[in-house]
């Protein structure tokens, strides 16, 4: 659906994107996982045609560049920042943005109507946006972009400055999309949205791809085992202590997974009170392959 | 066409809403012009000033000029010599109410009464019926002022029909039989004003009246009907510059608000998402012109001589700071700076083009220099089109130079924008 090759983006003396290569499955919700800087809303701006890449191409799979305006009309964008119009309400918002893509008349009410219910606010629908949450203000930037039906959807990070039940609610909207058959390209620095959304993830650093697979392969490859934290019930002896390391009464060690945590502790004949199973994640996918957290927090 | 106003129609619809742009576009003009017309109101150019006209000097005799001196004595009239090409110009301008072409006139007083009377030729616009009564008047009565001297003064009169009597008698021209006659009508006439209390000032004119023979000259233009007349163009354009500072700041919010990206990932150009805006502009002004104008005319009696140059010089004159509006949002990265850059140059503009003080109370210099700013072509073509009387072709220039203005800075704003997307 998208193809990206050896894309190179520079602003002044910083490389943006280095030589970033994508191969976009038509169907697929595809991540785009990395911390801030890195990269992905310059990729994502390149792929859509707005900015050239310095080097590099892109194309729509079977149908040219997305420069072509022709080209751009199966194309929906979510930008990071709300583009939306605060003095105007959801209803004109949608029908200005539809209007753009050249829908007209009965298709072009559907499609409104479509996308009010389809991000919930149908209800708010003839409120000025000015007034709304930061969750429904999310909600419209995204219907904005799918309001025309378009075949590949590029959200640029969707969920930032939502609370959690905004959160969910565009999850939910996501996956509806994902379930309708579009493509999504997905960027996030939350590696619990890429897990929970994205069937494929690409995990981009200083303008690199440095990983991409299906979720459970990039974790298998590169997550390292799963950490066990056993709280201690009373003194630890030798054998305790040659399971791993003990602070403030918590040993600490690696495993394959919680059965062979659970095994060890009995063969070494470990008293404890409670049991904590950390299984790989993204997040260590990315630690192994930088040495660093997705997020500085 | 159909993408284009979707563009314009969502500006105009995010203008409407937002009363502080709005304010600027019409409320403050309003109140500019009310004001400064108001102020300037009891001032009115041509309220309380004398008749100016032009007497032309080419065969002007000393008696025309005496005439003439009398004529300036009076306080409702202003008279300067000139020559009648010159004076033609100047009655066909406005600058002189009409000119008088005193082809003959007695050489002193009694030749009036001898038949000589003046033969005077006036060029004035036929239009100006009051005025030209006015005039004939005050010539009749400047004309009249010596043969009246004369009929109340009888001692005068009989030493000047004694010389008379005598020169006749004299002159061996004359035949004999017409001395006689002559001689006898003259006795006559001494033994007449003879006769106490015969003449009075009311009888002063008798049935004879000068020579006065009409050149029409259609005047070009009249000067502005009432002050308001001058400040509501002025205020039309501030009403513009409302607009065009308004829509240069929209532009720099829609880069930074990020909603040009979303437009730019529409099947559209960068160029029809530029024109989109210049559209909503160009719309806007329109709009504030047809305001303005409709409450100049309905409550401060503006006259409008000519609507279909007033739509001219609209159109031109917002198509001009629509483009300039694409120059300046591309004058800075903030709203805050692009306010500042915007309304820093758009009030210099006005003041050298006269949106402050009136292009008719601006000294040459400042009308000169004026010409470098699109607010004087645009006063000039709405002033042009509301009391200057411009014809098509005299609007061609203040609507050329605004046309050409705008195109230029429209390209090259569209081109920094490019290139700053
Ligand atoms: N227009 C620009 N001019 C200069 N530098 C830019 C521009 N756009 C992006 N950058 C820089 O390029 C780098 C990558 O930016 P980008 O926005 O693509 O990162 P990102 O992965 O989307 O980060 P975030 O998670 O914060 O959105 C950053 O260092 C950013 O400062
Ligand atoms: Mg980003």
């Amino acid at each position: 659906m998208l193809t990206c090759r050896g894309l190179q983006k520079r602003f002044g003396d910083l490389l943006a994107v280095d030589g970033l290569d994508l191969a976009i499955a038509p169907g697929e919700t595809f991540g785009l996982l990395g911390p801030n800087g890195a990269g992905k809303s310059t990729t994502i701006r390149m792929a859509l045609g707005v900015i050239a890449p310095d080097a590099g191409s892109v194309e729509i799979t079977g149908r040219g560049a997305p420069t072509d305006p022709e080209v751009r009309r199966c194309l929906g964008y979510a930008p990071q920042e709300l583009a939306i119009y605060d003095e105007l309400t959801p209803i004109e918002n949608l029908r200005f943005f539809a209007e753009l893509q050249g829908l007209r008349g009965a298709r072009l009410k559907e499609r409104i109507d479509w996308a009010l219910e389809f991000v919930a606010l149908t209800d708010r629908r003839k409120d000025r946006v000015a007034g709304f949450s930061g969750g429904m203000k999310r909600r419209l930037n995204l219907a904005c972009a799918a309001v025309h039906d378009p075949d590949l959807l590029l959200l640029d990070e969707p969920t930032v400055g939502v609370d959690p039940q905004s959160r969910n609610h565009l999850f939910q909207t996501v996956e509806l999309l994902a379930k309708a058959g579009k493509t999504i390209v997905y960027t996030t620095h939350y590696m619990e949205e890429a897990q929970r959304l994205c069937s494929r993830v690409a995990i981009v650093d200083k303008g690199r791809v440095l990983a991409c697979d299906r979720t459970e392969a990039l974790i298998a490859a590169h997550g390292g085992r799963s950490v066990v934290e056993a709280e201690l019930d009373g003194a630890p002896d030798p054998a305790t202590n040659a399971l791993g390391t003990i602070r403030d009464g918590i040993l600490r060690f690696e495993a394959a997974d919680a059965g062979e945590a659970v095994t060890r502790l009995r063969d070494a004949k470990v008293n404890y009170r409670a049991l904590h199973v950390r299984r790989p994640d993204l997040e260590s996918v990315f630690l192994e392959l930088t040495g660093r957290r997705l997020r500085d927090a | 066409m159909n993408t284009l106003w979707t563009l314009a129609r969502k500006d105009l619809l995010l203008l409407w809403r937002d009363r502080v742009s709005l304010f600027w576009m019409l409320g403050m003009p309003l109140v500019f012009a009310a004001f400064f017309g108001s102020v300037f109101g009891g001032s009115g150019p041509g309220k309380s000033n004398p008749l100016r006209i032009a007497v032309i000097a080419d065969n002007l005799t000393e008696a025309g000029r005496n005439l003439a001196k009398k004529l300036d004595a009076s306080d409702a009239i202003e008279v300067e010599e000139m020559p009648r090409a010159l004076a033609t110009e100047a009655v066909r301008k406005g600058t002189k109410l009409a000119f008088l072409d005193i082809k003959q006139a007695p050489s002193d007083d009694f030749g009036m009464f001898a038949g000589q009377m003046p033969v005077i030729e006036i060029g004035i616009d036929p239009s100006r019926q009051a005025e030209k009564g006015l005039l004939k008047g005050l010539l009749n009565e400047a004309v009249f002022s010596g043969f009246r001297d004369l009929m109340t003064d009888p001692v005068k009169t009989r030493g000047q029909i004694q010389r008379l009597s005598e020169q006749i008698k004299k002159d061996p021209e004359v035949g004999a039989v017409q001395k006689i006659a002559l001689t006898t009508f003259f006795t006559a006439f001494d033994n007449f004003l003879g006769t106490p209390k015969v003449a009075g000032p009311d009888s002063g004119a008798p049935a004879m009246e000068p020579q006065i023979s009409e050149v029409a000259i259609t005047r070009q233009r009249e000067g502005p009907p009432n002050a308001y007349s001058i400040s509501f163009p002025q205020s039309i354009l501030w009403g513009i510059l409302g607009c065009s500072a308004g829509f240069a700041i929209t532009l720099v919010r829609e880069r930074t608000s990020g909603t040009l990206v979303r437009l730019l990932t529409a099947p559209i150009s960068h160029a029809t998402i530029l024109a989109g805006k210049a559209l909503a502009c160009l719309i806007s002004c329109c709009v504030v012109t047809a305001v303005l104008t409709s409450v100049g005319v309905l409550f401060f009696g503006v006259r409008i001589s000519s609507v279909p140059l007033l739509v001219l010089a609209t159109a031109c004159a917002g198509t001009c700071f629509a483009g300039l509006t694409m120059l300046l949002g591309s004058l800075g990265k903030t709203e805050q700076a692009v306010s500042g850059v915007a309304w820093g140059t758009l009030l210099m503009m006005a003041m050298l083009g006269g949106g402050m003080v009136p292009q008719i109370a601006m000294p040459a210099w400042m009308l000169q220099a004026g010409a470098v700013s699109p607010a004087r072509w645009a006063i000039g073509a709405l002033e042009g089109a509301i009391w200057r009387d411009f014809s098509l072709g005299e609007m061609m220039l203040p609507c050329g130079v605004l046309l050409a203005m705008g195109g230029a800075a429209f390209a090259v704003g569209a081109l920094r924008q490019h290139r700053q997307k």
